[in-house]
């Protein structure tokens, strides 16, 4: 049976039976900016916080169960994560979005994202209230 | 302001025209609502609301069920480094612990100051998905598990909309949402200030409207205070009319 959402906000399934951590109930904070290699070509999992860091990933893994996604992407704010998708788009794509967006979308969208030469329509999705 | 999208229904025609479709679930939180499931392709989140609810810590989230996506986010996030930090990414970890209670009471909350601001006779407008007659209600009964707690009201003012901002205590007057303590947002200046003001108005974003989200406090202590704020504006803006 699947988990209901209230329990995966507090367990992380495909986590469970595993000792690592000492056994911790709340995930350790690894506040690390790098990691040690233990030889030339060999890696003991993570290489540079930039790239993963394991409070993160598991912090990912915890959101994309909540969504019922595959995969999570942590970013440091709402529109840095924003941004990010807009890296997925290249030049001549088009985007429709909704008007009643986030002030900060439509900044985003009218000022930096359209350097990117998007074809930038606005369009209400929406029936006026 | 706090339009309903059918995400199923734009789902269809999304993948009719072979688009990507994504939804920002921030408002409803996961606890409430996943469009991953009713189509959606990218799930965006700001974490900084619902997920961390503690209005302590910023946070943002993409979340997607297709590979080729993530295969390109997860180079693109290594690439360009706007990644969250070890301990900003514990915070959250520990604000989702509650998601689920915190989602509940909130909402339990908007739906009684809800009811309370339909009855003020200085209110010409309650905009909450939770009520039956907002035009997305059915719409919401639908796709999520519940109408969350964000709250928008239209006064009769705009005097009277600012003297409320200028007379809260307990509730405060503070961009953001989603957290444990209730926040009032003025949306003209704050949050859509770089809408341009004539879609602004077209979305019923005027300058009497307020917005609050409402936090995990006792429902009465809050409507406690709103009763206060609201009595002493009409003294206030009656004793002005008369002079």
């Amino acid at each position: 049976m699947n988990r209901k959402i209230e329990t995966k906000c507090l367990h992380l399934e495909e986590e469970e039976g595993c000792t690592n951590h000492y056994g911790a109930i709340s995930y350790p904070i690894y506040q690390t900016a790098t990691y040690a290699h233990p030889g030339v070509g060999k890696s003991a999992g993570y290489d540079y916080s930039r790239l993963q860091n394991p409070t993160k990933e598991h912090l990912e893994k915890v959101v994309a169960s909540l969504e019922n996604g595959t995969s999570a992407f942590a970013l440091s704010s709402g529109m840095a994560a924003i941004s990010l998708l807009m890296e997925l788009f290249r030049p001549g794509d088009h985007m429709i979005a909704d008007s009643d967006l986030y002030g900060g979308c439509i900044r985003l969208f009218q000022n930096v994202s359209e350097k990117t030469a998007f074809n930038f329509p606005i369009l209400i999705v929406a029936k006026r209230i | 302001m706090m339009h309903v999208t059918d995400i199923a229904k734009t789902s269809e025609i999304a993948k009719k025209h072979h688009l990507l479709l994504i939804v920002d679930n921030t408002f409803m939180s996961p606890y409430f609502q996943n469009p991953l499931e009713l189509g959606a392709d990218i799930v965006v989140h700001s974490g900084t609301k619902y997920l961390s609810g503690h209005n302590d810590t910023l946070a943002g989230f993409l979340v997607t069920n297709r590979k080729e996506i993530s295969e390109k986010l997860a180079f693109l996030i290594k690439t360009t480094g706007a990644g969250l930090s070890p301990f900003d990414s514990w915070l959250i970890l520990r604000g989702i612990k509650t998601l689920g209670i915190r989602m509940e009471k909130s909402q339990e909350n908007a739906i009684k100051i809800a009811d309370w601001l339909k009855k003020q006779k200085s209110i010409t407008k309650v905009i909450y998905p939770g009520l039956p007659e907002h035009s997305g209600y059915e719409i919401m009964k639908k796709q999520a598990r519940g109408f969350g707690a964000m709250l928008t009201f239209q006064l009769e003012s705009k005097e009277f909309a600012l003297s409320i901002l200028e007379k809260v205590r307990m509730i405060k007057f503070a961009e953001s949402l989603g957290g444990v303590e209730t926040l009032i947002t003025y949306p003209t200046t704050q949050t859509h200030a770089d809408v341009p003001q004539e879609i602004r108005e077209k979305n019923g974003i005027t300058e009497s409207i307020l917005r609050l989200s409402v936090g995990i406090e006792n429902a009465d202590d809050l409507i406690d205070e709103l009763e206060k704020v609201f009595r002493e504006t009409e003294c206030e803006l009656n004793g002005r009319a008369k002079s």
